[in-house]
């Protein structure tokens, strides 16, 4: 239950870090933490403008997205690990209500007829053809390695033994393979920029152009939870079996600083070069996945 | 059987009188008698039994069903009636020369379809077989000359796969001395190979498939939809009737995965590019196929290396999958249809904006869209579920030789499962969705309520089996034992299917709270798209079909095909700039011609002998009875 609060309240909480670490890195003092959730709430309060061209898709697209993440997001270890659902193989569940939420949010985008947003669509979804076999692959090795089990059960287990080197070195792999897809999932620097003002150069802001009002707060609030679950399941990857809750908040809160520093620090790449840094959380995980077959056949 | 077959022959006498009404009716009450049959052969230990003796070269001919086949039975009794229906009204919308003809063809090709399931005696089989394969090249033909050429495509490759068919039945003659099926049981390689080649011809698997992207856009819509959801099926009873007999080996299991993950792989990069819609849903039939072709190697997988729970995952999913594909590739096809018959066109970057002016079609094409690229909430995820869970079984096997194959299956199913969602997600904006993108889909009507019901009635089979899979795996579980798997794990799935059932419920409770929410706090205005602050929006601006994937196109660039012109900027103040692309058939265009060219060429070589000449066909003459004479008398 206590992973539901979390659920309900910290996503924005927490994805106001990143603009104030920004900020402290550029010298300036930036916009308080809690700005974000003034904005969702502000922005639930405020009316609706609709495309002329949209349809019925517009209009429930967004609410199903953020009921899709949310639901997907009770399969994942938060604070507990006893998640409120979970089954053998929920993971498979768990991805492809994540890629509903981005196939309605995919159609919604092309709905009011506007050119920016077809171009939006059509790189956001060229990086989920990469993503998705991708966090298969990371699931498998996961398995591979600690047997199967809700996904829950998974990453909880794989918590790394130290003093074991393979644990070490499938779980960082693995860990700095789910941080890019991270970085890509939750529209993040190198791979979009939240801040940019021109249309051309945006992936997932300019799909919700045409959003306003309660519809964008909802947006606003998934793609929030959508980051928050990834990095989630970072920390339990990284933390050791057992670990307080302390480390778990610590953990979080530092990849965030971290996605910030990121930030700051690193430009944009160029947008038709983007899918190349897609694969290589498909190639870690695959390098990782064959590295530890070749192990378990006595290869070393 | 026997009931059920008559009233289905019967139909033919309001087929030459042109009642398609009566026809339909006809066809409904058959499938109604065959359909209590097979229901009865899948849940009781009933069989149904025929057995009819013929002059020797023949012998006795056993009619009979088992499981595999009532199952199949009872996708086609429901199926082709629902398609004769859709095809009453799409023809009344969009009449034919020749209805008589038509008609005719259809239900003999019904009938054979059916007929296909009961015999068990290869030289009838083969009989029925050749006359599916006819009926239906006369359906997709329809009495006009512009199909001639992707009709007659699709009867020779018919014929060339019933050729591989009649080679591997006379080679297990020869070895069992039986016609009957039984003698398939435990085959040598070679025939048994020759088999399942001309079986996957029918299947549309990968080197034989080209012939379905040229048959399916040209044959009206009624036809391609049951040909895609049913008559290739026929293709896929035959290499599992094959592997319910025998055992394979680990290559060739091996060798299998490998052909169907290449297949589904080809076909997904074809369907990404294309741009017919008719096509395009062609093509992911290849897919589809492709996937249960996955899940039954994950099968056999399973069965080799003793692992009861992989082998009963990956057989629940072929056999769901194939249920599956029959109820939303037909659905999709009858959408193509009734947008063909608003627009009279298949180009999809003729089309946009038809959810405002079809809105009900539009409603019930996101189901479809939605279960064929295997989302939630529709049947189509629940077969691709229960394969990745079978993949996902094989942690647990130590030998490599087991790891390989299944790691294959899992990297192509989500690769093509995520292309797969993109193009149809891709199909589904540029019909439904933006601004209109040419005057056809500005004119365009919602059509009949006759043409919506079986879509309606589709669509409420994919979300009914796709909430409640329960019902979904009732059906297939008779099957499941009848091919001797460990149902231990049985339990668990249903179990699994429930919880699912449950997320579904609350995400459905919780966006049905979201939306009343959102319905009773805020007002909407409707404004403008937003342009950047440029006045002149118009709908060219719209992403097209092609910009689309561009930036996936870049990516795959190496392996996919296209052919493009480009004209470039001549001088500093160019006149003519021209950009064309075309992304044609890599199959018909690396195989098939160059095939076709080298035949032609090779009779080429006996014109000289076929000239026209009487004075040079009696000098063949002589030469004959010469030849002859020498033959019979001999040199002394």
């Amino acid at each position: 239950m206590i992973n539901l609060v979390f659920i309900l309240v910290f996503p924005l909480l927490f994805i106001g870090i990143i603009p104030k670490v920004k900020a402290i890195m550029v010298g300036r003092k930036g916009k308080p933490v809690l700005q974000s959730i003034r904005d969702f709430v502000k922005l639930l309060r405020k009316d609706e403008i609709l495309s002329e061209h949209s349809t019925f898709i517009s209009k429930i697209a967004p609410s199903l997205a953020l009921v899709c993440t949310l639901v997907a997001s009770l399969f994942v270890p938060f604070v507990s690990t006893h998640t409120l659902l979970g089954f053998v193989g929920d993971f498979v569940l768990f991805v492809f209500l994540l890629s509903l939420a981005k196939g309605v949010m995919a159609l919604a985008a092309m709905d009011c007829g506007s050119s920016f947003q077809g171009m939006g669509t059509s790189r956001e979804l060229s990086f989920t053809a990469f993503l998705e076999p991708a966090f298969f692959l990371i699931m498998a090795t996961l398995i591979f390695s600690v047997g199967s089990g809700s996904m829950a059960q998974i990453f909880a287990q794989q918590g790394i033994l130290y003093l074991n080197i393979w644990d070490v070195f499938a779980g960082l792999f693995i860990a700095v393979a789910l941080f890019i897809m991270l970085l890509v999932e939750s529209a993040r620097v190198p791979f979009d920029d939240p801040a940019t003002h021109l249309e051309l150069t945006m992936i997932h802001e300019v799909m919700v152009l045409d959003f306003s009002g309660f519809n964008l707060a909802l947006i606003n609030y998934t793609s929030a939870l959508k980051m928050f679950i990834y990095s989630s399941l970072i920390c339990h990857l990284i933390l050791p079996v057992g670990s307080s809750i302390l480390w778990y908040l610590i953990l979080l809160i530092l990849i965030y600083v971290l996605v910030g520093m990121l930030e700051s620090l690193v430009a944009r790449f160029r947008m038709n070069r983007n899918l190349e840094l897609v694969l290589v959380p498909l190639s870690i995980a695959l390098l990782t996945l064959a590295a530890l077959i070749a192990k378990n056949m006595g290869a070393w | 059987m026997s009931i059920g077959i008559l009233l289905l022959i019967l139909t033919i006498i309001p087929a030459l009188w042109k009642r398609s009404g009566y026809f339909v009716i006809l066809w409904v009450l058959g499938s109604a008698f065959l359909a209590f049959e097979y229901m009865e052969v899948l849940y009781s230990r009933s069989l149904q039994e025929f057995i009819i003796t013929m002059s020797p070269p023949v012998g006795i001919v056993n009619i009979a069903l088992n499981k595999l086949s009532a199952f199949f039975g009872v996708i086609f009794s429901l199926g082709l009636p629902l398609g004769m229906f859709y095809g009453h009204y799409y023809l009344k919308e969009h009449p034919t020369k020749d209805l008589c003809s038509h008609l005719f063809w259809l239900g003999l090709m019904g009938i054979s379809m059916h007929c296909v399931l009961w015999i068990r005696h290869s030289l009838v089989f083969l009989m029925f077989w050749e006359l599916m394969s006819l009926s239906s090249f006369f359906c997709v033909l329809n009495s006009k000359k512009e199909n001639i050429q992707a009709g007659l495509n699709y009867l020779i490759t018919m014929q060339i796969g019933a050729a591989f068919l009649i080679a591997g039945f006379v080679l297990t003659y020869l070895s069992s001395g039986t016609f009957d099926f039984s003698g398939f049981e435990d085959m040598n390689p070679i025939p048994m190979y020759l088999i399942l080649i001309g079986f996957a011809f029918k299947a549309g698997v990968f080197p034989f498939a080209s012939w379905l992207a040229q048959a399916h856009p040209v044959a009206p819509s009624h036809v391609s939809g049951i040909m895609s959801s049913m008559l290739i099926k026929t293709g896929f009873y035959g290499i599992l009737l094959i592997t319910s007999l025998n055992r394979f080996s680990l290559r060739e299991i091996a060798a299998m995965t490998l052909i169907f993950c290449v297949s589904a792989f080809w076909a997904v990069s074809h369907l990404l590019f294309e741009r017919n819609l008719k096509r395009a849903l062609a093509f992911s039939s290849v897919e589809n196929v492709g996937i249960a072709g996955m899940g039954l190697c994950a099968g056999l997988l399973g069965i080799h290396a003793h692992m009861p729970a992989m082998a009963l995952l990956g057989f629940t999913g072929v056999f769901l999958h194939l249920f599956f594909h029959s109820i939303f590739k037909a659905h999709l096809f009858y959408t193509s249809g009734n947008i063909f018959l608003a627009t009279a066109s298949l180009d999809i970057d003729e089309m946009g904006a038809l959810a405002k002016r079809m809105p009900y079609t539009a409603l019930m094409a996101l189901a479809g869209i939605m279960a064929i690229s295997a989302l939630p909430m529709t049947n189509g995820f629940i077969s691709e579920f229960t394969i990745f869970k079978a993949v996902f079984e094989t942690p647990d096997a130590a030998l490599i030789t087991y790891i390989l194959p299944s790691l294959l299956i899992l990297i192509c199913l989500a690769f093509i499962g995520a292309l797969g969602m993109i193009a149809f997600l891709r199909i589904y904006a540029i019909l439904f969705l933006g601004a209109p993108r040419s005057s056809l889909s500005k004119s365009a009507k919602e059509q009949k309520l006759g043409n919506r019901l079986p879509v309606f009635f589709l669509t409420l089979a994919i979300l009914i089996t796709g909430i409640f899979p329960n019902i979904a795996l009732r059906f297939v579980k008779p099957l499941l034992r009848w091919f001797d798997l460990d149902m231990q794990q049985f339990a668990l799935l249903q179990s699994l299917s429930l919880k699912i059932t449950y997320v579904y419920l609350i995400i459905i409770l919780l966006s049905a709270l979201l939306l009343v929410i959102r319905r009773l706090c805020i007002k909407e205005k409707i404004g403008s798209t937003w342009a950047c602050a440029y006045p002149k929006v118009n709908p060219r601006m719209q992403s097209s079909s092609l910009t689309y994937i561009q930036p996936l196109a870049y990516f795959l660039k190496p392996i996919t095909y296209k052919k493009c012109t480009h004209v470039k900027a001549q001088s500093a103040f160019p006149t003519n700039i021209e950009y064309h692309e075309e992304h044609p058939d890599a199959l018909w265009d690396f195989i098939v011609k160059p095939a076709t060219k080298v035949i032609t060429r090779f009779f080429a070589l006996f014109n000289r002998i076929h000239n026209g000449k009487t004075n040079s066909y009696i000098a063949w003459g002589l030469a004959f009875l010469v030849f002859a004479l020498i033959w019979v008398v001999g040199f002394k």
